[in-house]
């Protein structure tokens, strides 16, 4: 069965169908919220909630769009709401702990990612750039693609890739400058 | 100004529009900037591949769980068709909703006017002694750098809330800076 059969197949009711769809997305929709959130827990939860959205709304998908960059698309929303949430977390965590210390005490910096992404290129990227970075390095994408993704115009998705691409490039330079090769 | 400072300033100070797209034709074709930005292989091994995740059995069970729980995408549809293809309100239904769109609106507007008038108006305005009020535009009366005499540009971007100043030496008689 190809892709339109299986949509159809998911909206004629035969909700086993939609497991194919997941199969064949579940790495690279993966790998993007990784990249995105830098962390493999949260990348889980936005890959499931993701998919659970893709089959909510399979009925309002446009066939005349690609399926992929549809995905693609509801996966960047689920990543910014998770990012969103855990800022407004751990600025709420980070204020508690200072109200709790003493003054002049050691403060802690940032939540540990606990990630899989290297922790300087999240703090050097905004998550908008790590996203076009991803889908135009990993996906190969556009930047008409990327833009339909993390839906803005096209002009603007060449910013976001044109910053990242720079501030990637700076670090590369900079590890070199501290003789350290290869990226992770 | 070095030229990839003014590709980099370019693309920040203008967000869209002709000049933009003039820089990226340039970066594209300019090999000093293409050296500066990482290229699609270089960036890859800075990120998670798909090949390189394992481990990924445990999504499809917990998708299907979810979905069990949600309603199945006909269901979705077929209110979003049902409400498309409801008959239109008519009589006392009408008659309630054009009054009920017709007061909303009128609050609408009464509470963005006191919005208006409490960021801009008399009630909110309090400027601290020596601040600029927001409609006097950033104007630099004279600018040196080192004792030298300088030309400072300003350049207010309103969308972005952002205001950039760029100052350089004035070049010396004869072309030197």
């Amino acid at each position: 069965m190809n892709e339109a059969e299986l949509i159809a197949a998911c909206l004629a009711g035969r909700r086993e169908e939609f497991r194919h769809i997941v199969y064949a997305y579940k790495s690279q929709v993966m790998a993007l919220a990784v990249n995105i959130l830098g962390n493999r827990e949260d990348a889980e939860d936005a890959c499931q909630d993701t998919f659970v959205q893709v089959y909510r709304h399979l009925a309002t998908y446009d066939p005349a769009r690609s399926f992929r960059t549809w995905i693609f698309m509801i996966l960047h929303r689920r990543c910014l709401d998770t990012i969103r949430k855990k800022k407004r977390f751990s600025q709420f965590f980070q204020k508690a702990v200072r109200d709790s210390e003493p003054e002049g005490a050691d403060r802690p910096g940032r939540f540990d990612s606990g990630g899989i992404v290297d922790p300087r290129m999240l703090e050097a990227l905004r998550p908008k750039e790590r996203a076009a970075l991803t889908l135009w390095a990993n996906e190969g994408l556009s930047t008409a693609e990327i833009a339909a993704v993390i839906e803005c115009a096209p002009s603007t998705a060449r910013v976001y890739l044109f910053h990242a691409r720079r501030k990637l490039k700076a670090l590369i330079e900079e590890r070199k400058r501290h003789g350290t090769l290869g990226a992770r | 100004m070095g030229h990839w400072a003014l590709v980099k300033l370019a693309v920040s100070v203008f967000p869209r529009g002709k000049v933009r797209d003039a820089v990226f034709r340039h970066v594209d074709r300019c090999p000093s900037c293409q050296a500066r930005l990482v290229d699609r292989e270089a960036a890859r091994k800075w990120l998670v591949q798909a090949d390189q995740l394992s481990g990924l059995d445990g999504i499809w069970p917990a998708v299907r769980k979810a979905m069990d729980m949600s309603p199945a995408p006909t269901a979705v549809a077929e209110r979003g068709a049902a409400f498309l293809s409801a008959p239109p309100p008519s009589g006392p239904a009408l008659r309630f909703l054009r009054w009920a769109a017709a007061a909303g609106g009128i609050v609408g507007a009464a509470a963005l006017i006191l919005l208006a008038l409490s960021a801009f108006g008399p009630m909110g305005v309090d400027y601290a002694a020596g601040t600029v009020p927001p409609s006097d535009p950033l104007q630099i009366q004279s600018a040196s750098i080192a004792g030298r005499p300088a030309d400072a540009y300003v350049i207010e971007i309103p969308e972005d809330r952002m205001i950039l100043v760029w100052v350089e030496p004035r070049p010396r008689k004869g072309g030197e800076s």
